[in-house]
Parts: C-alpha cells; structure tokens; sequence
C-alpha cells in the first residue's frame, strides 16, 4: 500500500491521527472526549482549541516533517497540544518534565525541534534554553483569538505522528519516528480493541512511553472517553480511585504497574472489563486473581518500534497462567516470524529472534543510518515488494498452533517497570564520572521480588565511601530516574572471563543491606521516624530499618515511593509529592521532611482545627 | 548480539525503491522490491558505508512531495 512515486501527492483519505479524530468530533460534538477529576471536555471543545492552537503553530512555520517538543503532564492541556501538532502538520517530541536538564536539552537538539509547546510551570526548565516557546494556558489563552476551524491538512499517512526515545546501547538515546500510517494501523485497522463510544479509557502512561499512544489515540479515532489520572507516577490507590471515579471499562498497563497494583488493592480492577498489560513478562498470580473477578486480560506484547503493540492474547485463560503467559498472535496485517541467525524460520518450538513485518513497523532511528539499516531489514516474506520488517532483538518460539511465546532478550536490554533499559546506556553515563574506573550495571532481584537495578563499579580514592550516594546524585542529573540504579557494589576490580570480557555471572549480588539489628547502627528515634521506618518494613519486606538506612538500597523504586507516600498521608494530614522520597532517601531525612510537611499544615490552621487534630492524634 | 560481533560473512548493501538502505547476507536471494547498491563486504563495512551515504532519511515519495510542496508555497 506504499504510496506510489507518481501520486505522491495525492493524500490518503482519512488516514491521518487528527483527521480521524475530526471526524469523530464531527459525529458526536457534545460527547465528552476527556475527562480530568471533575473536568469534562467535549469533543467540540477539545477539537476547536486544538485547531486554534494549530493555527498558531502553522504562525511558527510548523509543517510536515517538523518536530515540536511538548513538555507537559497528564491532563487536557497536553492532549490539546499534542492533536494541535499534528493538525499543523507537524509530529510531536514527547519531554518529560521530570527529566533532567541535559537529557531534555539532547533530545530537543538530537530530534531538531524548532519550537517547544510547554505548561507555564516548566517554562524555566533548564533543558528548554534556547528554544522559542508557546505557553499552553488551561483557557487556551495563547491562542484564543485564531480562527476555530481546522487548518487545511496537509500531513499524509507516511508523514510522522510523534518521535519517542527510547535507552540506547552504546549510551546515546534513539528517535524512534512513528508515522500516522503506523498510528493508524493500531487504532483503526488493527481494530484489536474494538473499542466502541461507549468506553471509557484510562490515561495512565506517561507521554514518554507509547502505551500513550493506544490510550489518547484508540480511544479518541474511536469516539470513546479519555479519563486522565493526575500527573506524576500512580500510586495503586489513586488507579483503582479512577477506575471508580471516571467508570473506567479498558486500561492498558505496564506488567510491573499491574502487578504492583493488584497485590496493593486486590479488586481495583474488579469493575473494569477489559485489562491489558504489556511491558514484561505477565506475573500470574496477579493474573489469576483478576480473572477470577471476571475480567477480560489481555497480555500485549511490542517494541515501540512496531507501534505500542503487534502481538496479543487476548482473554488470557487461567489455565494458561500455570506456566508463562503466551503473547499469542499479530495482530490484523501484521506477520511475526521467528528466524534463526540466518534469517531462516526456526522449526515450531524452537527459539528464534522475533521479527516483525508490516504497516505497524516505524519508519525507523531519526538520524541513525546504520542502526535503522541494521534493525529495519528487507522483508523476503511481505505481499508488498520493498517492505521492511524489524527485528525485535526479542527471543520467542511459536507452537504448532501458531501462539507465540516471549523467551528473553537476545543482549543486554531489560525491563525496569516496563521502560526498556539498556545496562550500556547507564555504563556509558557512569563512565563519565571523573571518580569511575570502570562500571557495570546488571538486574538484582529483591527480597519483594522486584528487579532493581546494581552497579558495580571500580572507583578511585577520591570519590570516598559508601559510594552509592554521590553516584545516585551523578546519575539523576544524567538519565531518567528508572535508568539510575538504587544498589552499588564496589570493587576492587571487575571479575573477568578468560577471554578477558568481564564475566557478569561472576559478579558479586549486593550484600543484604546492615540494619537496626546492627549495634553499631541508629535506630529510628521518635514518632515519626519510627512511622516511615513501619511503612518501609511494611512495603520492602525486610527486618528492622535503621535511620540512616537508604530506601533505595534497601529495593525501593519508583512506584514503591508512590505507597511510601500514600501510607504517609493516611496517618498523617499532609501532602507529600512522591519526589520527596527521591530527595529524602534515608528514614531520618524523609522524617524531617514529613515534620516539615504537618508543620506546614498546622500554621495554615485555624485553631479549633488544631485542637479537633491534637484530638484525633491522641485518640488514634 | 554476541555472534554479530564476529560476524565475518558478506553482505550486500541494499536499497528499496523509497530509497530505504539495509543489509542483505550476500548467500542468499535478494528479495522483491530491493536493489544491490553495489557495495559488499563485512555487516560492519556494509554499515559503515550506509552511515555515511545515506544522509536524508526520509522515503524518496515523502521527500519529492515535500519539495512539490515547498516549490508551490
């Protein structure tokens, strides 16, 4: 269905992201497109202020082929700017907030963005120096006086929806450009989901992982409901509160987040009837209690180079949960085939690398000629002559029956709460520190059962004992916080194979972290550190917790902290933002921030307020 | 993966008529759709050689319907 040379201008009916969204804002004007807490916004709504923002854009010189970063949290605004890009014609650059300054400042260099669609509370960020900038206003206030009417589209199918990033080997980020053609394919061809008008979807993804993609687009092209969880990482009390809030019927989730939310909250998914959970392996456990709710759970399998996800189960049985939950099969159009070094099928049975071909393949690396020529590779098996399939990098082998299974990684890539890292990428960063002689990352898991990210590292002098903190700070500087490793190991010298490669298999496991049983180690001393070192106990499983110990050390990650958090809040009337856990890592340190927090609290109180307080405190 | 980085088999460079570059094990069929582009040797000669001459990445319709467009304006 390539677009032949000759009529390369003429454009494919209705097969651009924005135009299939117009037409359901056509259909359906006053339905509710989005919803945010007690925010809704109806498809003419979103659908005009994104068009006046277009417009704007269109002002700024944005068409076809040019990149515009949007740097924004979940909400309206974000997806208003996002559908405004592509109706000027231009494909967006997701820039995560939260990301460091130098990561930001690359990938807007890397990707060539001329211009940078941003909240006013980042407009200072430091990675956005030097790009001019649109301020995007919840009244729409930048672009309120243009005309409300959809710019002429000028996008085709081959042209790029959005850019995404994903962790690189050799320690530089990939592009990976996705077109509307691509897009299209997953929410329309495809038709996996079937998703009708009636469904509301839950906008849980950040916006740097593609499973954004299916939640806005599959939802919106279909003319169903978008619920928006509140910016920053879920904790599983604020999911299932969505869920019940919004009605939510289908979510899409990581593997990790699944599972970290169903041992959380058991029946957070009982109301919902459609669970998707792609990212990593499907833990079964959480999948058999799920199922026995009644709810359909699908395990979706895809690199974002083929577009969030090629290959499905769908409606996961309990028998199969018993052993490793099979991918399943392509989706519609699209072929999966298992090849071995050669290039040449693998019989059924047999583990091969998994390659896959057709419309949902990316157009490729932006700017990365040889790793695009390496990984997009002819397709001898394609109806289409010239097409392109890509390998996966993933090993899989296929039953008789057709069902695929996902084996393991065929190199260093691994699964940290479903982001893709890739242990070079955070060698390389380490390899820059002045202190580091040599650093290699591998996958721990802890006593929780969680995977955790270990440096090894051989250091000088200089850098001083323990060696983790100063390297966590170097990192968070650097790369995303799910590419930081929370455990170290130092050593004198990394064990090497008799070939002279370092021998991975040989290095040390991080020694069981010294605690309160420890004599020489302080105790957690007065009631609030003694309340944040229960909710660690609670959550890390681990024994006794000394003040000075790191939550990070200990097997803490990111949506551990979001629990730490909410357990804080239900004993105690504050708020506390997950950051505060990254920023105060140790018992003593989280403590005193938490007596910050309540201090805070107290002074904005009236007194009466203070003493039905006191009274509660006393009383519980 | 580790068996690439021994990798001492040729390979063709190869185009499709988008103008899209890989690399093809020189053993075997060229498939429908892709051109020899001439050069052959090692994967990493092979990729080496697409690194430096295949500068604009866009497929050949795109780019010719981006200029139509420019020429137009």
């Amino acid at each position: 269905m390539r677009t032949t040379v000759g009529q390369a201008t003429a454009t494919p009916p209705r097969w651009c992201v924005h135009e299939l969204f117009a037409e359901q804002a056509a259909a359906r004007p006053g339905a509710v497109a989005l919803e945010y807490g007690e925010l809704k916004v109806s498809y003419r709504e979103l659908d005009t202020r994104a068009n006046q923002l277009a417009h704007l854009l269109r002002e700024f010189g944005v068409r076809p082929g040019s990149a515009v970063g949007v740097c924004a949290v979940r909400g309206p605004e974000m997806v208003v700017a996002l559908l405004a890009v592509l109706k000027a014609g231009g494909h967006y650059l997701p820039l995560d907030p939260e990301y460091p300054a130098d990561r930001l400042a690359f990938m807007l260099a890397d990707s060539g963005a001329e211009l940078v669609l941003v909240q006013p509370e980042y407009a200072d960020h430091p990675g956005l120096a030097d790009r001019p900038t649109v301020l995007l206003a919840p009244d729409g206030a930048a672009a309120a006086d243009r005309p409300t009417d959809a710019p002429a589209s000028t996008a085709t199918a081959a042209d790029l929806a959005y850019v995404m990033y994903t962790s690189g080997s050799t320690g530089r980020p990939k592009a990976v450009g996705v077109t509307h053609r691509n897009v299209h394919q997953l929410v329309r061809r495809g038709r996996f989901a079937d998703l009708d008008a009636g469904e509301v979807v839950l906008h849980v993804a950040s916006l740097s992982f593609d499973a954004a993609t299916f939640e806005l687009w599959a939802t919106l092209c279909s003319g169903a409901r978008v619920a928006i969880m509140p910016a920053g990482i879920p904790s599983a009390a604020a999911v299932e509160a969505a869920i019940r809030a919004h009605g939510v019927t289908l979510v899409l989730l990581t593997a990790g987040l699944f599972q970290h939310v169903v041992r959380t909250r058991e029946t957070a998914f009982a109301t919902v009837r459609r669970v998707l959970v792609g990212g990593d392996v499907l833990a079964p456990t959480e999948a058999r209690a799920v199922l026995a709710q009644g709810v359909e759970l699908s395990n979706v399998y895809g690199p974002t180079e083929t577009t969030v996800f090629c290959v499905v189960r769908r409606g996961v049985t309990e028998a199969e949960t018993l052993g490793a939950v099979p991918i399943g099969t392509p989706v519609p159009d699209t072929t999966a085939a298992v090849l071995d070094q050669h290039g040449d099928p693998v019989p059924a049975g047999e583990c091969g690398e998994l390659v896959i071909g057709g419309p949902v393949v990316a157009r490729g690396y932006l700017g990365r000629p040889a790793l695009t020529a390496e990984r997009f590779v002819p397709d001898p098996q394609a109806a289409e002559p010239g097409a392109r399939r890509y390998r996966t990098g993933d090993l899989a082998r296929r039953d008789a029956d057709g069902t695929l299974h996902y084996v393991g990684r065929a190199d260093q890539q691994v699964k940290i709460l479903g982001h893709r890292v890739e242990l070079g990428e955070i060698e390389a960063a380490l390899g820059t520190h002045p202190e580091v002689r040599s650093a290699v990352v591998t996958v721990h898991r802890t006593p929780a059962g969680d995977k955790q990210l270990v440096g090894h590292v051989t250091v000088t002098e200089a850098l001083g004992e323990p060696v983790g903190a100063p390297l966590r700070a170097y990192l968070r500087d650097r790369l995303p916080d799910y590419l930081v490793p929370t455990a170290w190991v130092r050593l004198d010298e990394l064990p090497l194979t008799s070939n002279g490669k370092i021998d991975r298999a040989a290095l040390p496991a991080p020694a069981p972290t010294a605690t309160a049983t420890d004599d020489a180690r302080p105790a957690p001393d007065g009631p609030l550190e003694q309340a944040v070192a229960e909710v660690w106990q609670e959550l890390l499983e681990v024994g006794a917790v000394a003040a000075d110990d790191d939550f990070f050390e200990l097997g803490g990650h990111s949506l551990l902290a979001t629990q730490v958090v909410a357990l804080l809040c239900e004993r105690f009337p504050v708020e506390l933002p997950v950051s505060a856990v990254f920023e105060h890592p140790t018992v003593t340190r989280l403590a005193a921030e938490l007596l910050r927090a309540l201090t805070d609290h107290v002074a904005q109180l009236s007194d009466t307020e203070v003493e039905s307080m006191l009274t509660q405190v006393s009383e519980g | 993966m580790a068996d690439e980085d021994t990798d001492e088999r040729t390979y063709y460079v190869v185009l499709n008529d988008e103008e899209q570059y890989s690399i093809w094990l020189a053993e075997r069929e060229v498939p429908a759709g892709w051109t020899r582009e001439g050069t052959e040797g090692t994967r990493q000669e092979c990729l080496d050689h697409i690194d430096r001459v295949w500068t604009d990445m866009r497929p050949l319709s795109l780019r010719r319907r981006m200029e139509q467009a420019s020429q137009g304006a």
